[in-house]
């Protein structure tokens, strides 16, 4: 009888651990899950074809612009045509999409980097996770709002037949998904100092090839600004636990 | 016979609960480091598959399509071939060179430390601190890259020559380029320092960036990809 209670206890405590420990894995609570999770009233569509659909209308954007997470830092390091703003040399709302389109299509081509955008390449996009149009829109109106422009960041971006644009840009009804800041993004993903350098090398790399070809007429101390405006956010987006450590792909949820 | 099945249900049951209970611990906060020693959590940390690198691979190539509508005279893969070469041949080559190369997950390989004559490559291209082998479903080599880090802006300068030289041999001048890839250039800070070869072909894309990084110093990145469906 003792036996038989010690197996009934000793099983019963293994699965309470055991379930605790794998709902701490598939909890919508548990960051590991949601590492680029914002709030997505509609399930944020699936965007299987990557999104990258420039949004239209160039420079709009919902109102009360100018107002910036990441700090202002529209003519920093100015090199620039006199008279033009970083934001027009980058090509205003649409110029910056399309060189976001581009860096984050760079991005996938790289075997790790593309890790850490697991749930944008699922087909289809699991439910509560942006698409990699909603990225690419996110992180528009974060560059747009750091180079002067109207964007305000945090965003709400939607997805429509038209493709991913920002709130009040497309007058869109698909529903629309909340941008987040930095550290909510990206704590999950335990990025390290490593990863982080190489995501700029390509971002860098894509944008210095683009410059002075189509609406782009910035500069390399554009670029450096631009690249100012990324470092900045570092401290939120590299694990502090993995500053020193080099490039790795997405290392899993139980990582230290 | 009624008890002795009683007693080999019992064992089970023990077996499995103990089993349960080990793995649960394991999972558990303070246990964590040594999950973590012991390799990790199989069940964790494996989402990207073929499948999900095909889509990455997919979606990039879609949202950058080839502007030269003409396949590439050639397709230089570190010495591979893409689209041809399989995991099996690639073990066979760290095999017979002495590189040590990890499954690290389904469809990628990597090695780290590899010599460019091991892979047939001039000794001016210098050591390559990781080189990285993807593999499509049907499992053929369909994305090579290798990265070096940490150099002084003259060997970066000399093995970037190295690399950028034989590809224009190969495949002309690059499609999108800037910077010189000079030691001038390379020793300067951020995004200064950037020098760029990018090529796209309708079933071909490779790129060479040279960049000062914070992190890893000075780094010269490689990319090789098929564009094939």
């Amino acid at each position: 009888m003792n036996k038989k209670r010690l197996i009934v206890g000793l099983a019963t405590f293994g699965a309470a651990v055991a379930a605790a420990a794998c709902s701490s894995t598939s909890s919508p609570s548990n960051p590991a899950t949601e590492p680029d999770s914002g709030s997505s009233s509609s399930g944020g569509g699936s965007s299987s074809g990557g999104g990258s659909s420039s949004s239209s209308g160039g420079g709009s954007s919902s109102s009360g612009g100018g107002s910036s997470s990441s700090g202002g830092v529209s003519d920093a390091g100015d090199a620039g045509d006199a008279g033009s703003t970083l934001y027009s040399r980058l090509g205003g709302h649409a110029g910056i999409r399309g060189a976001v389109d581009a860096i984050v299509a760079q991005e996938l081509m790289n075997t790790d980097i593309a890790s850490y955008f697991f749930n944008q390449v699922a087909t289809p996009v699991p439910a509560g996770h942006p698409t990699a149009g909603q990225i690419e829109e996110c992180f528009t109106d974060l560059l747009g709002a750091a180079a002067g422009g109207p964007e305000i960041y945090p965003s709400t971006v939607v997805t429509t037949d038209a493709g991913t644009a920002t709130v009040g840009d497309a007058g869109a009804d698909a529903g629309g998904f909340l941008c987040r800041e930095m550290v909510t993004i990206h704590q999950p993903l335990k990025i390290s100092g490593g990863t982080f350098d190489e995501f700029i090398m390509i971002a860098g790399g894509v944008l210095t090839s683009a410059m002075n070809t189509g609406p782009y007429t910035y500069t390399t101390a554009d670029i450096g600004t631009v690249a100012g405006v990324l470092t900045t956010q570092r401290s939120a987006i590299v694990d502090t636990n993995q500053a020193d450590a080099a490039l790795q792909p997405y290392p899993g949820p139980d990582a230290q | 016979m009624r008890s002795n099945v009683k007693r080999r249900l019992t064992i089970a049951a023990s077996v499995v609960g103990v089993a349960i209970a080990a793995i649960g611990v394991a999972h558990a906060p303070f246990a964590r480091s040594l999950l973590m020693s012991m390799g990790g959590c199989p069940m964790a940390g494996a989402r990207m598959t073929p499948v999900e690198s095909e889509s990455a691979r997919r979606m990039a190539l879609s949202a950058i399509p080839a502007t030269v509508s003409v396949p590439a005279p050639a397709r230089p893969a570190l010495g591979f071939s893409l689209d041809t070469t399989s995991p099996e041949d690639v073990r066979a080559w760290a095999k017979r060179e002495r590189v040590d190369c990890k499954e690290a997950r389904e469809g990628l390989i990597k090695c780290p430390d590899v010599r460019p004559e091991a892979l047939g490559l001039p000794a001016a291209q210098g050591r390559i601190d990781e080189l990285s082998l993807e593999f499509n479903r049907q499992g053929r080599l369909v994305n090579t890259t290798s990265y070096r880090s940490h150099l002084s802006p003259a060997s970066a300068a000399r093995e970037a020559h190295a690399i950028v030289g034989p590809l224009v041999d190969k495949l002309g001048p690059a499609e999108k380029h800037a910077g010189d890839f000079d030691a001038a250039q390379l020793g300067a800070s951020g995004a200064a320092s950037i020098s760029t070869a990018m090529y796209r072909f309708t079933d071909y894309v490779a790129d060479v960036t040279a960049m000062n990084t914070r992190s890893n110093g000075l780094a010269i990145l490689e990319h090789y990809m098929s564009a094939r469906d």
